[in-house]
């Protein structure tokens, strides 16, 4: 089972919610400077 | 008949003798869960033992060997995860009590990887609840002891993966960081923890602490083993948006026989403060010997270190209380004490001070860069403190615990790779460990000097006089 659908079962949360919260974000990257 | 010493031998040698039909994983794998159910009572560093699926996957493995099929150097070798990594089919808890009857339909892409290599997951290591903090004092499943104490924390947050490499019950283990959480463990331990560079391992199926400051990394007893581990581990992933695209050469394919022309930079200031001056001498010793085989030895000024950790707990705690921010908001119950101070002090951060932080973190990538022009690697100690009586640290102070215990918060501001070795012994027979910190991508160098160091010192055969056996007949 997926997560978020695991936890809006379990505390009765809207998924779509708890989908957008558990978006990763903000990430760095060393490729491009890697590369240059 | 398993003989006994084999518990500590290293992943080549278990591998060699594996694919020379000399060692059978299905007896191998017998003997060890064997010894689990022996030891882990007292050290708790399991969640859970996948004695059926470990040994349903040993067959498989056994027979591919048998008719000559040979899947490479983790055929057939047990591997322990820390329970933070999906499992397709497996409970998955995070180390939480929320995700106590999870079970994920599908694997992380490292134990996907780790599977496809061959690897037997032997089970799933405990954690400091959803790797928020150091000490693996569990408050849902009980915390981890250390197999060179059994008083004392094995560090965290990969905890459990650390005590169950290094009392022998697994050959290597899989463990995230995110501000110290392999390396620190690894050092209390005694055992070798590399961090890759941002990027290089895939995220995908690994729960988050902080999306910005999290890597995935091998925690062994040898720095072979790592290298064996993380080949198989690296690489870009197409679930990952994170994932490096960078090519991953062959790990410690060429073994160095002298430091000569290596550039190894020393930084007397934050590295040292604070640091128990028994522990500061071995690994001054350790910096000796690293010259001794011919490494130059020059100092690096690093400044901002306090703004930088500043920066670094405001985006550690913002982003872990943000993916937490619904499931705590609804069922603050389900998580541990420790973690209701580390969530309030994460919903009360602004915006404009998160962004600062990551201002500030850049700014701190582009001066150690700039620094490290006149050297090749920093060489720093990892955990700089003995570790604490389990049961004597307040749940208010587990923000801190990391940066009390050890110097390696820094690497994952930075992103930088960065591997522990041991380095000695204190006079209570408490492993130390030395920091190795190279540049983006620069895992090779770090590994390479990091095996010279570890061959020309005897700190690897000290799994030889850990006590656990006579520590655990002591306690029934």
């Amino acid at each position: 089972m997926e997560l978020s659908a695991y936890i809006s079962q379990l505390l009765e949360i809207e998924e779509s919610e708890l989908m957008v919260n558990m978006e990763p974000a903000f990430i760095l990257s060393f490729d491009k400077e890697a590369q240059a | 008949m398993i003989e006994n010493k084999i518990y500590f031998e290293d992943i080549e040698t278990i591998s060699r003798r594996v694919r020379q039909k000399k060692l059978s994983p299905v007896e191998l794998t017998k003997s060890l869960l064997k010894r689990i159910e022996q030891l882990d009572p007292h050290l708790n560093a399991f969640i859970q033992v996948m004695k059926k699926d470990a040994l349903q996957q040993a067959q498989i493995l056994e027979d591919e060997g048998m008719a000559g099929n040979w899947r490479g150097l983790l055929h057939g070798v047990p591997i322990a995860i820390k329970d933070i990594f999906e499992t397709k089919g497996s409970v998955t808890t995070g180390g939480s009590k929320l995700l106590a009857d999870w079970i994920p339909s599908q694997d992380a892409t490292v134990v996907h990887r780790l599977k496809e290599a061959g690897a037997i997951i032997i089970g799933k290591t405990n954690l400091h609840e959803f790797a928020m903090g150091a000490t693996t004092e569990n408050p849902h499943y009980g915390p981890t002891r250390n197999p060179w104490n059994l008083n004392r924390i094995p560090g965290g947050s990969s905890g459990g993966s650390a005590a169950a490499v290094a009392a022998g019950l697994c050959y290597g283990a899989l463990g995230t960081d995110t501000g110290g959480s392999i390396r620190l463990p690894s050092a209390i331990c005694g055992i070798v923890g590399l961090k890759p560079t941002y990027g290089r391992v895939s995220r995908y199926g690994c729960l988050p602490l902080s999306w910005s400051l999290d890597h995935i990394g091998p925690m062994t007893r040898t720095v072979k083993d790592s290298a064996i581990m993380l080949q198989v581990l690296a690489g870009a992933d197409p679930l990952d948006e994170s994932s490096s695209t960078q090519p991953v050469e062959p790990f410690l394919d060429t073994r160095l026989e002298s430091l000569k022309g290596i550039r190894i930079g020393i930084c007397d200031s934050y590295f040292y403060d604070d640091m128990d001056p028994e522990m500061k001498q071995i690994v001054n010793h350790a910096i000796l010997e690293l010259e001794g085989l011919g490494a130059d030895i020059m100092n690096v000024q690093l400044e901002y270190i306090s703004e930088a950790f500043t920066a670094q707990r405001t985006i550690s705690m913002a982003e872990g209380y943000t993916f937490h921010a619904a499931m705590y908001a609804k069922s603050p119950e389900l998580y541990g004490k420790d973690l209701h101070v580390r969530f309030e002090k994460g919903k009360s951060i602004t915006a404009s001070e998160y962004l600062h932080a990551q201002q500030m973190r850049k700014k701190m990538i582009k001066h150690v860069l700039e620094q490290m022009e006149s050297c090749d690697i920093l060489v720093t100690p990892t955990n700089a403190i003995p570790p604490f009586e389990i049961g004597s640290i307040t749940a208010e102070n587990t923000v801190n615990n990391i940066f009390r215990l050890g110097k390696t918060p820094l690497g994952n501001l930075l992103g930088f790779p960065a591997l522990t070795v041991p380095c000695g012994f204190t006079d209570e027979h408490l492993p130390v460990g030395l920091q190795l910190i190279g540049k983006p991508f620069a895992e090779n160098m770090l590994l390479q000097v990091g095996d010279l160091y570890e061959r020309s010192t005897e700190w690897t055969k000290a799994f030889k006089r850990n006590n656990i056996l006579e520590q655990c007949n002591q306690k029934v």
